[in-house]
């Protein structure tokens, strides 16, 4: 029995919640063998925190962890990590780095059956009471609207249809298998359609941005007005774009592909990566994304969009298009016209392409630019950082209404918001 | 009716066959996975028995206040369907759990109430995401069914009998449905992927709704419901053995091992099929569906139709 529930975890799933820093460190961990990804939760063995998690996501986190089913773990993957990172969640396993784990102490603590994770967190009781006249404890017959008990109840508005139908209240995160950690979006649901966005909500806390920020590093330095090599920058923007394909074809799924252009993004072997980006830009994806999420160019300039997002809508917006290194190097912006998911994809594959030919040329060429994977950083009035994933997140509640459910998924993955990022001040 | 010697031992052997059937469909999905990953190991041979024991393992966790009857019954359901789809699946002339008259309608009839089970599913967990899976199933099934109907008499044209057995004795007095109706074939073998929700079709268990209707089940009534899956998808590959393959026929073997070699070749290709398809939107598959599929289906029953009138040896007559 011992021995059978050994190999049926020997592999286990896990479940990533991604705070400070953590980005990196959960894609190294993706690779790993010993693991696989689960799809949600409850399909999880180890919940991964990776990085610094903002002390007030514990609520959050408890519930997640006891959704749950046993057995069960906390895995916590940060540098320099040497504790349990919040007090509400139990003791788990904590790693400073993917190498780091000791995968036989790791399985004994998630088998532990007696252990601390075993133990239930909250009690098992309804959030609020249930004091219903139906048959099942509910607000009672005919009711509709308003938030009986504390649990919204749909009310029928009209849909584009002129048809009444229900209108239920639900969320996207700040926690959801695909998208970036701590967005929140309280959306308003018709069947399986999006009709309203009421609020977007950006859960990581405003700070400065802290040293060594991985993949944005290069471009922050040249925002300081350093030199940079475009060798990093492209390197930095590469990376970004790669991982972002990935996420989104798990989106799309195809796991498949997914892992592997996670695994060339490691070494960015030009050739191995030139035939994988041949196979992603397919009709495959040209069919599962063209049409959704329309941004125009006047909403894209209305909205102040950044980066790969503003110039699949038609907008020239790069920064290296004006530096005299990339000049030298005959850069021109890559710019699509349609506007919707598959011109971002077609934005971002055409600029990986682009970068592995900078790449080539750049030799120790040096820029200013301060135009990061996802667009550029630029000052504030006030002398702060106005960051383009801060910008793009206003394309969220405007760009929702009207798609349905896997459009919505799919346009918010196709911004390629960094949450973290758009915290910083 | 078929009330032969062989019957009695029909059910327990069926749920054999059914079970071996599904651990080489979970294989071949691994294998097919693994490769398109690049990563083909030991443990491509050992992840299914894994996954299998690892939700065995695993705890049945409630969601607040489920409707425990609905969700629990889903996958049984499922199973129960799949099980009475293949009472009327030939293997040989002999080897039938029931040779009825009406076998075509009843299995598609089943095959239908695989909308009861996905609603089931999404409703039961009194949960957001599942109810949205099982939402989109209704307007899936919606669009797969009249293709799959339509094919499925134009398949039973040349037989001019709902009897299953027939059908496949037809294909062995004349030529195979494969031959005569490749269009046929290829409506079939999309509403055979449809049907149980597999690879473009996956709309249930979509990854965009974090698991579907798979997000809040854990434990042996996952693995139920996994395997309720995959018993499905075997059912419905397995029916285009005797629709279009010509059942067991086949030179040297016996006719049930014919059969089970074709519907092993024929299952594992769909499944293979799943990965490299890549998944549909429902919107276009609903617009493809009636605007194509429909069209498509009747222009095959009407071309077999007019075929068998101009020449009567394409059935065997």
């Amino acid at each position: 029995m011992h021995r059978a529930r050994h190999f049926a975890f020997g592999r286990p799933r896990a479940f990533p919640v991604v705070g400070l820093g953590g980005v990196e460190p959960w894609r190294e961990l993706l690779l790993h063998r010993q693991l696989s990804l689960g799809r949600g939760p409850r399909d999880a063995d180890l919940l991964v925190l990776s990085g610094e998690i903002p002390t007030d996501w514990g609520n959050t986190l408890r519930a997640l962890f006891e959704t749950m089913a046993l057995p069960r773990l906390v895995l916590y993957v940060a540098p320099g990590a040497d504790t349990d990172p919040l007090p509400g969640l139990p003791p788990g396993y904590t790693a400073s780095s993917v190498e780091g784990i000791d995968w036989t102490l790791l399985w004994e603590r998630l088998l532990d059956s007696q252990g601390p994770s075993a133990r239930a967190l909250l009690a098992d009781q309804p959030p609020t009471p249930w004091r219903g006249r139906g048959d099942h404890g509910q607000g009672g017959e005919g009711m509709m609207g308003g938030t009986p008990y504390g649990r919204p109840m749909a009310m029928t508005m009209e849909d584009p249809d002129q048809l009444a139908l229900d209108d239920v209240p639900t969320a996207l995160g700040p926690h959801f298998p695909g998208l970036p950690s701590g967005l929140y979006l309280g959306l308003r649901l018709q069947g399986d359609r999006v009709r309203q966005c009421e609020g977007v909500e950006n859960r990581f806390p405003s700070q400065s941005p802290p040293p060594g920020s991985g993949h944005r590093e290069p471009a922050l330095r040249a925002r300081a007005r350093e030199a940079v090599p475009v060798a990093d920058l492209e390197q930095a923007r590469l990376r970004s774009h790669l991982g972002w394909l990935a996420d989104l074809l798990d989106l799309c799924d195809r796991p498949g592909l997914a892992m592997r252009l996670r695994e060339a993004r490691k070494d960015l072997d030009s050739h191995a990566l030139r035939r994988l980006l041949d196979r992603a830009e397919s009709r495959q994806l040209y069919y599962q994304t063209r049409n959704i999420g329309v941004i125009s160019s006047a909403q894209a300039r209305q909205w102040r969009l950044a980066g790969p997002v503003a110039r699949a809508s038609g907008l020239k917006l790069d920064t290296r298009n004006h530096d005299p290194a990339y000049r030298e190097l005959g850069f021109q912006p890559v710019v699509e016209r349609g506007g919707d998911v598959w011109s971002r994809c077609r934005v971002r594959i055409r600029e990986c392409y682009q970068s592995l030919d900078l790449l080539d040329r750049a030799g120790d060429a040096h820029t200013r630019a301060p135009e990061g994977a996802r667009g550029s950083f630029l000052d504030t009035a006030g002398g702060g950082l106005d960051t383009p994933s801060a910008r793009n997140l206003a394309a969220l509640q405007p760009g929702l209404a009207g798609l349905e459910w896997h459009e919505a998924v799919l346009f918010v993955g196709s911004l390629d918001l960094d949450t973290e990022e758009a915290a910083w001040r | 009716m078929n009330y032969g010697p062989v019957n009695w031992l029909a059910p327990p052997l069926a749920l054999v066959l059914v079970i071996l059937g599904v651990a080489w469909l979970a294989w071949v999905n691994r294998l097919a996975g693994d490769l398109a990953r690049g990563r083909v190991s030991l443990e491509t041979l050992m992840g299914p028995p894994r996954d299998m024991l690892r939700d065995l393992h695993k705890e049945f966790r409630l969601t607040e206040r489920p409707d425990l009857a609905l969700w629990l019954g889903a996958p049984l359901l499922l199973l129960t369907l799949t099980m009475a789809a293949l009472t009327v699946l030939p293997l040989s002339p002999d080897w039938v759990g029931a040779d009825s008259s009406v076998g075509v309608v009843f299995f598609t009839a089943m095959f239908a109430l695989t909308l009861v089970a996905a609603y089931w599913a999404g409703w039961g967990p009194n949960s957001k995401y599942p109810l949205i899976a099982g939402y989109r199933f209704v307007g899936l099934m919606l669009a797969y069914e009249m293709p799959l109907a339509i094919t499925v008499i134009a398949v039973a044209l040349p037989a001019e009998s709902l009897s299953v057995s027939s059908i496949v004795a037809t294909q062995q007095a004349a030529y195979w449905n494969a031959l005569t109706q490749p269009l046929g074939l290829v409506i079939y073998l999309l509403c055979a992927l449809a049907v149980p929700f597999w690879g473009p079709f996956n709309v249930v268990n979509a990854p965009e709704l974090a698991g579907g209707a798979l997000v809040e089940l854990s434990g042996a009534p996952k693995l139920l419901w996994r395997f309720g899956q995959y018993a499905l998808l075997l059912t419905t590959s397995a029916f285009a053995v005797p629709l279009f393959f010509g059942g067991g026929a086949g030179p040297w073997w016996p006719a049930p091992v014919w059969s089970l070699v074709k519907i092993l070749l024929v299952s594992g290709a769909l499944v293979a099929l799943g990965h490299g398809l890549g998944r549909l939107r429902l919107d276009r598959f609903m617009w493809w569906a009636w605007v194509v599929l429909i069209p498509l289906s009747l222009l095959n029953l009407f071309l077999i139709g007019l075929l068998i009138l101009i020449w009567p040896g394409l059935a065997g007559k």
